[in-house]
């Protein structure tokens, strides 16, 4: 299973909305929708790798939450809709490690959450796909226990679609993942690793084609 | 050019001409008094020499003479009378003449004995002339007196000096004591002028301290009243200006959660694999928060157009209490309230739609706080409407706030019952408009007084 994340938020639509996302891409959400229930439920179980923490919240508000999270040694990310600079340093200064405001991107979001579990070291990058399994650190994939040799720019590829599984990526995005943001190469290159997986892996159906957005790995 | 040396300017001018006049009018009253001095001295002399004329010409003497002795007679006894400046003409003939000029040019005789003066400028110098027909026996003669007049002209040029000098030290004197005086009067305009630049530079407290009671004191004070009215007015400003900032925060703020929500699920439809059931649990939750952001507008909507869209009517109040039952009916079935509807008041004027709307906000703020079973009590009266609930109350440091927009007591709980926090800010909207207020009185535990409290005609 992938990072815990505990989300501490009160609008119910948007914490269903992050859940359904997370969700997707294997982390395991807990959702307190209260600041006051929150601070109970941390003092029994804090095994989390990553909290994301409204600010106005009912109960007890996320800067009375900040140092009990920081406690327990979980890392924060902020979503507020206050977009004062006063606020924002005023939770960066309380410990948190990033801070998002409403409206927010979603995979904006991610990525930073990646970047954080990353530098805490706590970043789970094992991900399952049917029977296979990728373990990004060790750069190995396993199919049914047995290991498959790609060549490293297709096993990129790959290990792209299935962190964002069931989420549609678009050929930039998977180009900026493995090269980062400046790279301007020829994204048809892409679409030659792509053909190439659904021709080892039996992916030919799994790997979707999403018109004029990108690839999709899907899991029915 | 500044008033003051506009004003010195024509003090001096009128001082000068002042003085220019009267040195005038003195000089010629001066000029004129001489001039009858000397005409009387030389009258007199006048008469002496007609009189000693008289008694040295003997008459009977004078007839029988043939004419050529009866001149140089004539020339004898006039010039033994020892007149100087005197002339004598007869029969058209000057026979003595002791002058530098011809008075018989200057001054024309009459046949009767009457004396005759003249004033003669002649030769650079000034003279008074003075002339008799007389009758010596059968002979007439004139007899003229000439009398020197430039001893009044240098007088006069000696006096005009003396005189501008005066007028001099009188003119300077003054100029100095007008320009004191208008320096004094004119200062608190230069104050006054301060305080305008001070006004003007946004200090809007500034004041004139002018305690002089003239015009300018009076200008003083009608400067502070309006330096008074115009911090009133910038203070009026300003506090709405920051109300409205607040508000705008607010509203943004309000507007950001549901937008956040809607833009993740949009989002998440678009890039997520979603099976159909949590698709439909997904489009069901954004079809709420898109009604409840509709709703949301609408209602800042009618906080924001409301003052334009009043109209004040009469109302009939037990028809309109019996609409306002009808309205409020579905709520209080939902918190299982009941509603006591009192009228004291047959008619009213107000606005029948924004009364209602107000009304049903109160009867539905009552009915959420009230435990099930619970009383409303709504009394309508002349002096505006009473809405009572035995309810839960409004802490006391709440109180001043409840009316602001987008203030909740308790967010999480209001928000699940489906508030805005602008139903009360929208009622005291409604009084404001009528030209009324909304007052609050509340005791926690016990329930909420809410008046609506309109201008009594």
């Amino acid at each position: 299973m992938g990072n815990r994340i505990v989300m501490i938020e009160d609008d119910a639509a948007i914490a269903q909305a992050v859940r359904l996302n997370l969700e997707c891409a294997d982390y395991a959400v807990t959702i307190f929708d209260n600041g006051m229930t929150a601070w109970q439920a941390l003092e029994t179980s804090h095994d989390y790798d990553l909290a994301l923490l409204d600010m106005m919240l009912p109960g007890k508000d996320g800067f009375a939450l900040l140092p009990k999270l920081q406690e327990y040694g979980i890392p924060v990310i902020c979503l507020t809709a206050m977009t004062d600079p006063r606020h924002e340093v005023q939770g960066l200064r309380g410990g948190a490690e990033d801070y998002i405001a409403k409206p927010f991107d979603m995979l904006a979001l991610m990525v930073r959450m990646e970047k954080v579990l990353r530098r805490t070291g706590k970043l789970e990058e094992t991900y399952h796909f049917r029977d296979l399994t990728l373990d990004n650190r060790n750069r190995c994939l396993y199919r049914g226990g047995q290991e498959v040799n790609l060549p490293p720019l297709e096993f990129d590829v790959l290990a792209v679609l299935m962190k964002n599984k069931n989420r549609t990526v678009s050929r930039e995005r998977i180009l900026n993942e493995i090269w980062g943001q400046d790279y301007f190469g020829d994204i048809r290159t892409v679409d030659v690793r792509i053909a190439n997986l659904r021709k080892k892996l039996d992916l030919a159906e799994q790997i979707r084609t999403i018109s004029k957005a990108g690839y999709r790995l899907e899991e029915r | 050019m500044k008033l003051k040396t506009k004003l010195t300017a024509l003090c001096a001018v009128l001082l000068f001409t002042v003085a220019v006049s009267l040195t005038a009018a003195m000089l010629w009253l001066v000029r004129e008094q001489s001039y009858q001095s000397l005409a009387q001295n030389s009258k007199r002399t006048m008469d002496t020499l007609g009189s000693s004329l008289f008694q040295s010409v003997s008459n009977n003497v004078l007839q029988n003479m043939p004419p050529v002795s009866r001149r140089v007679y004539l020339t004898y006894c006039f010039r033994s009378c020892g007149v100087s400046g005197s002339v004598l003409v007869a029969d058209g003939q000057c026979l003595s003449a002791s002058t530098t000029i011809d008075p018989t040019l200057y001054l024309s005789l009459p046949a009767s004995e009457e004396l005759r003066t003249a004033r003669v400028h002649a030769n650079g110098r000034h003279y008074l002339v003075l002339g008799k027909t007389m009758n010596l026996a059968a002979c007439v003669c004139q007899v003229y007196l000439v009398a020197d007049a430039s001893g009044i002209y240098t007088q006069l040029w000696q006096l005009s000096g003396w005189f501008a000098l005066l007028a001099l030290c009188i003119g300077l004197l003054g100029l100095a004591g007008g320009s004191w005086i208008i320096g004094r009067t004119l200062r608190p305009l230069s104050d006054l002028s301060g305080a305008a630049d001070h006004i003007a530079s946004g200090n809007y407290s500034q004041r004139v301290q002018i305690a002089v009671q003239d015009e300018v004191g009076m200008l003083a004070q009608n400067f502070n009243r309006m330096a008074m009215a115009v911090q009133t007015h910038v203070d009026t400003l300003q506090e709405q200006n920051q109300r409205q900032k607040l508000f705008i925060g607010a509203v943004t703020h309000e507007l950001k959660t549901p937008l956040t929500s809607l833009l993740l699920n949009v989002n998440t439809l678009q890039t997520v694999y979603l099976s159909e059931e949590k698709q439909g649990a997904l489009l069901e939750s954004m079809d709420t928060q898109l009604h409840w952001l509709e709703t949301m507008v609408r209602k800042l909507l009618t906080l924001l157009s409301m003052e334009k869209n009043v109209k004040c009517a009469d109302l009939r109040v037990p028809e309109f209490m019996e609409q306002v039952r009808l309205l409020t009916e579905g709520v209080c079935k939902k918190y299982g309230v009941s509603l006591q509807l009192t009228c004291a008041a047959e008619h009213l004027l107000a606005d029948g739609d924004l009364m209602c709307s107000a009304l049903v906000n109160l009867i539905e703020n009552g009915a959420k706080a009230s435990p099930p079973g619970g009383v409303i009590r709504v009394l309508a009266e002349e002096t505006g409407f009473t809405v009572t609930d035995y309810g839960c109350g409004i802490p006391e440091k709440e109180l001043q706030r409840v009316t602001d927009p987008f203030y909740m007591a308790d967010p999480s709980r209001s928000k699940a019952k489906g508030g805005f926090g602008l139903g009360l800010a929208l009622v005291r909207e409604i009084a404001a408009v009528h030209g009324g207020r909304l007052e609050l009185e509340s005791t926690l535990g016990k329930g909420t007084t809410a008046r609506i409290l309109l201008p009594q005609r």
